[in-house]
């Protein structure tokens, strides 16, 4: 298993608490957004922990919006495109043909409005589509803050990540639109929304402006239905606690260092 | 049937060049924090009857900048094998057994200009990550 971490700490200098969850989840690659630590003391502080190991991976377009870290040789992981709040890069895990992993950190509610949104993530969802071609890569993780509920415009149109809320409809890996086809993500996030989801409702909490979800699930995990095998129901968490404090209780009890949670995402080896 | 092999010798116990490089890899990404990366390469002769063993440092936080150290070459048995310094005066060592290997190695680790690089790197991957 290959384990993958996600988390918004909002500018916080919070490499501490992102040490201890990468040692209690055996993190093996780790993407921050808005972090504001420099990435070498946030390399200092995750091989001061359990795990040690870590290094950066190379950022030649410095000012990326998102700093990875990894366990895995720097060997097998290269940055394929970074830009527009998309970080994308190609691993090999387990000798197996590379998939790309994105992470995201799309434009916030506050400066966008749907129409906005919708245009960034149709932008988004191309290029990526794009680097697969281009790579020959079928299978892709994206996974980060995309600043939307699954249920935005930008997440369910076709022509935007097209994240669907049913493996079955997953599976058919392309959806049609007058004529075009588009693949689509599969987008577990769905199942993970509200109080009767295993973890937490959301991701986010927000109880402001007059329409109000309370919860919202900005922090997502999406895939393409060929990683469906590899990822499984309980493959996809929201961390709701870590080093014995709670994060998110009921109502205002948010305890979580960032103002976001974390999210785990785990890929098997092909069976 | 009886097997009429003799006795494999432990396997475990043949500390291999490759082997030896991999913990010094190891070490220099502990010892830089992990903003240097130890890495070894490995790749054989056009004709199969050798086999080489490159360390490298990598500075992922400068692009992945790298530095090349030094390259062991051997046939299929681990030794007598040859050590060529990579970054220090092109020098080639052939060494009998492990522990001239690990001599050499030590020597080739501690060599002022290369720890100098090394600190270097440090410091310029720190500011650049700022």
């Amino acid at each position: 298993v290959a384990t993958f971490l996600f988390w918004n700490i909002a500018k916080r200098p919070l490499d501490q608490e992102v040490t201890t969850l990468c040692d209690e989840l055996a993190v093996d690659v780790l993407a921050v957004a808005e972090c504001a630590i420099s990435a070498a003391k946030m390399l200092t502080t995750l091989n001061s922990g359990v795990l040690k190991g870590f290094s950066a991976i190379a950022d030649p377009a410095s000012g990326s919006k998102i700093k990875w870290f990894t366990r895995l040789p720097i060997a097998n992981i290269e940055r394929v495109v970074d830009g527009g709040g998309l970080s994308l890069v190609e691993v090999k895990l387990f000798d197996c043909s590379p998939i790309l992993v994105g992470a995201v950190h799309l434009p916030s509610k506050l400066n966008e409005g749907p129409l906005e949104q919708a245009e960034t993530a149709r932008v988004t969802a191309a290029l990526i589509r794009e680097m697969e071609i281009a790579r020959s890569v079928e299978d892709t993780l994206i996974f980060g803050d995309f600043n939307m509920n699954p249920f935005d415009e930008g997440m369910a149109a076709v022509n935007g990540f097209n994240a669907v809320m049913d493996r079955r409809i997953a599976k058919r890996d392309k959806i049609s639109y007058k004529g075009n086809q588009y693949r689509c993500f599969y987008n577990p996030m769905w199942s993970l929304l509200g109080d009767e989801s295993a973890g937490p409702p959301g991701t986010f909490w927000f109880p402001r402006r007059l329409v109000r979800y309370h919860w919202n699930c900005y922090d997502q995990a999406i895939f393409r239905s060929t990683l469906m095998s590899r990822i499984g129901r309980s493959d996809v968490v929201v961390i709701s606690e870590s080093n014995g404090l709670v994060f998110a209780g009921s109502g205002k009890k948010w305890r979580c260092p960032s103002d976001h949670l974390p999210i785990l995402v785990k890929i098997r080896e092909v069976a | 049937m009886t097997s009429l092999w003799g006795k494999l010798p432990e396997v475990a116990k043949i500390n291999t060049p490759g082997k030896i490089l991999a913990e010094q890899a190891a070490a220099l990404g502990e010892m830089s924090s992990g903003i240097i990366v130890g890495e070894i390469t490995k790749s054989g002769s056009s004709r199969g009857d050798v086999i080489y063993t490159e360390l490298r440092a990598t500075v992922p936080l400068l692009n992945n900048y790298r530095i090349r150290i030094l390259r062991v070459s051997h046939g299929i048995l681990s030794y007598p094998c040859d050590i060529q310094l990579l970054f220090t005066d092109p020098v080639t060592y052939s060494v009998v057994d492990e522990g001239q290997l690990v001599t050499v190695v030590h020597q080739a680790l501690n060599d002022e200009r290369l720890l100098l690089t090394l600190s270097n790197a440090i410091a310029q991957a720190t500011a650049a990550s700022e």
